[in-house]
């Protein structure tokens, strides 16, 4: 197939909410080949999470309103599909796994009954069959003893585990893009390692393309080959791995990489990024990092910069870019 | 010279058996939170205690500031024994030792405004009342980036970093010699954490406090703090000056953390080995290294005794047969 798997274009998502018109996403652009890993990064409210449920259409309309922009799957757009369309889609095309595995799981179902219900869903296999799937996709997740994994319910389960079981769920029905929003930020660092590694050798095998979400570039920069950078709802970067972290063009990434403390530095204070993220019911004009940047002009203050293509393969939007 | 705190052998267990029907059927259950921990905060250093969650970092925090009872050990604090205090004298002591919170949400009450927040202390352990009180207020409040403009407000009107700043403006206030502060950055974004981390790291050269650091972070730890204790299941793992820890760690664990530690320095080389499995609460544990499950350099020896924090080099302890000079 030529052209990308998944490709979203100038998405723009608002939610009309008592306080006024929020832009939680604005003129968003990414595209994900087959097989491929994209990693979002951004901070709280920067509108990763949304970009990304929107992408399964499963933003509540009202109070979100998809504005503009096309969401292109295998050539098609999903933001012109009907319910039952999506409802094909979601789970068996493009899966996804949430951040906080107890609350994302059915607490009084087991787990095991609820990994076959994907299959019975989606596939449309009978009870026995989908019992025997189920202990296959629990072994293919490194769960020990599946057989009695598959009886317990969620509680009884370590927080990793129940990522392990997420994720499971996920891949029952073997979907061509799996989308993880922040799947290891609660768990421990040396599980998140252990999730991360497991992520990564199910990609491979099933071929699958993947878009990590996270906060911490630390663990985007493990798992992802091309890496994107929002801030206050805006794409203001977007490059390959080693582009991104070698040669930075947007001052906010740069900012971002500087804030983060690295032992192996011994820095004597850390480069913060001054102010706090701007309100997005009346986002500042101009580009919206402005107010917190240090090499903010005048143009910056008027003009919101173009996401273009500053060298190849590393996209910015900002009239300076560079370090 | 003699540190400023010294926790010698401290010890929390907490009675997991439940009611008596399950005592009957599956026994007393122990989970062993603090074990026999002991480290040493010498006076304007930071000491940073790192660990995964239930590693009983912040339960040694409260045992130290006595919000809960400890179930054996000594803490001294000045020379004086302090678990043993009267309840009168602690109060003296929490002039002394404040602490941070993690969730800057929740330790602060929402009914009152930060005048009185930060004031409370500050009439109570000082005794400044009136108008000198909320100069002083004020004072402290630019000592963390706020201002006077600040004073009649609700937490609910600042963001996270604002609140987490009145959260130290709060400890701050009785003019305290050290600070216990449990995982102040955790729930900050990271261009806010650094803000606060820097703060914190001016305050304590400035005012010269001292401060036991608690974090999950190793990359915050190091950043911060001179002397670096790792914890694990209830146990103190290793103790080494920071830059050890970093370049030449000696204890598996701490291996493995600084394996799986995401950093972007990281991201050309391939994944480290991890541990395996999944931390286990020490309920009931055995007499054996606490880590050995998960060990990929455990031995015969591990199961049947307990390693002992010994010191390996100068300035080094760490708790593991196998970890050797």
């Amino acid at each position: 197939m030529d052209g990308p798997l998944l490709e979203v274009k100038n998405l723009t998502i608002h939610f009309h909410l008592k306080r006024g018109i929020l832009n939680a996403v604005h003129d968003v652009c990414f595209s994900l080949q087959e097989s491929e890993t994209f990693g979002i990064v951004g901070e709280t409210g920067c509108g990763k999470t949304v970009t990304s449920l929107s992408i399964l259409r499963l933003i509540p309309c009202p109070p979100g309103e998809i504005v503009s922009g096309e969401i292109l799957f295998e050539g098609e757009n999903l933001l012109e599909k009907g319910q039952r369309e999506m409802e094909k889609i979601r789970g068996r095309r493009i899966s996804m796994i949430f951040q906080e595995p107890m609350t994302s799981l059915n607490p009084s179902l087991t787990v095991g009954d609820q990994i076959a219900e994907c299959y019975r869903v989606h596939m449309g296999h009978s009870k026995k069959t989908a019992r025997e799937l189920t202990q296959h996709t629990l072994n293919l997740v490194r769960l020990p003893s599946p057989k009695t994994l598959a009886d317990r319910y969620p509680h009884e389960l370590s927080g990793g585990m129940r990522q392990r079981v997420m994720i499971a769920m996920a891949l029952a029905c073997q979907p061509k893009v799996l989308i993880a929003d922040e799947p290891t930020t609660a768990l421990d660092v040396t599980i998140q390692a252990q999730i991360i590694e497991l992520l990564k050798e199910l990609q491979e095998k099933f071929k699958m393309a993947l878009i990590f979400i996270s906060h911490n570039l630390g663990v985007v920069a493990r798992l992802c080959d091309r890496i994107g950078v929002m801030y206050a709802g805006s794409m203001v970067e977007q490059a390959e791995k080693k582009v991104l972290f070698g040669r930075p063009q947007h001052p906010y990434t740069i900012a971002l990489l500087n804030a983060i403390p690295r032992p192996e530095l011994r820095y004597e204070s850390l480069n913060a990024i001054p102010g706090t993220v701007c309100n997005l019911f009346d986002p500042p004009p101009g580009c919206k990092f402005h107010p917190r940047c240090a090499k903010a002009q005048e143009v910056c203050r008027t003009e919101t910069p173009r996401f273009e293509e500053k060298f190849p393969h590393s996209w910015a939007a900002c009239h300076f870019p560079g370090a | 010279m003699m540190p400023l705190l010294e926790v010698r052998e401290l010890t929390k267990h907490f009675d997991v058996s439940g009611g008596w029907s399950s005592r009957l059927i599956v026994g007393r259950r122990i989970l062993k939170a603090v074990d026999r921990i002991s480290f040493a905060v010498p006076e304007g250093k930071v000491f940073g205690l790192v660990g995964e969650s239930g590693c009983g970092k912040s339960t040694a925090a409260r045992l130290i500031t006595r919000l809960i009872v400890a179930t054996g050990g000594e803490v001294y604090f000045e020379g004086r024994e302090i678990l043993r205090l009267p309840n009168k004298a602690v109060r003296e002591l929490r002039k002394q030792i404040q602490m941070i919170f993690q969730d800057p949400y929740a330790s602060l009450n929402p009914r009152m405004k930060v005048v009185d927040i930060v004031g409370r202390p500050v009439s109570i352990f000082v005794g400044t009342k009136g108008q000198k009180k909320v100069d002083r207020v004020v004072e402290l409040l630019e000592l963390v980036g706020l201002g006077a403009e600040h004073l009649q407000r609700y937490p609910h009107e600042f963001s996270g970093g604002q609140r987490q700043r009145i959260g130290i403006a709060r400890a701050l206030a009785a003019n305290p010699k050290l600070i216990i502060a449990d995982e102040p950055v955790s729930s900050l974004d990271v261009s806010v954490q650094a803000q606060v981390l820097n703060l914190l790291k001016r305050l304590q050269r400035e005012l010269k406090l001292s401060l036991v650091f608690i974090s999950h972070d190793l990359n915050v730890v190091g950043y911060l703090a001179d002397i670096v204790g790792v914890m694990y299941a209830g146990k103190m793992m290793e103790i080494a000056p920071v830059e050890d820890i970093f370049k030449t760690p000696l204890h598996p664990y701490t291996k493995a953390l600084l394996a799986s530690n995401p950093t972007i320095a990281s991201f050309t080389a391939d994944m480290p080995p991890s541990l395996k499995g999944e931390i286990t609460l020490p309920i009931n544990p055995p007499a054996a290294c606490r880590l050995e499950p998960r060990c990929p350099i455990r031995v015969e020896k591990c199961k049947a005794i307990e390693p002992p924090l010994e010191q390996k080099r100068s300035n080094h302890w760490a708790a593991c047969h196998e970890a050797h000079e």
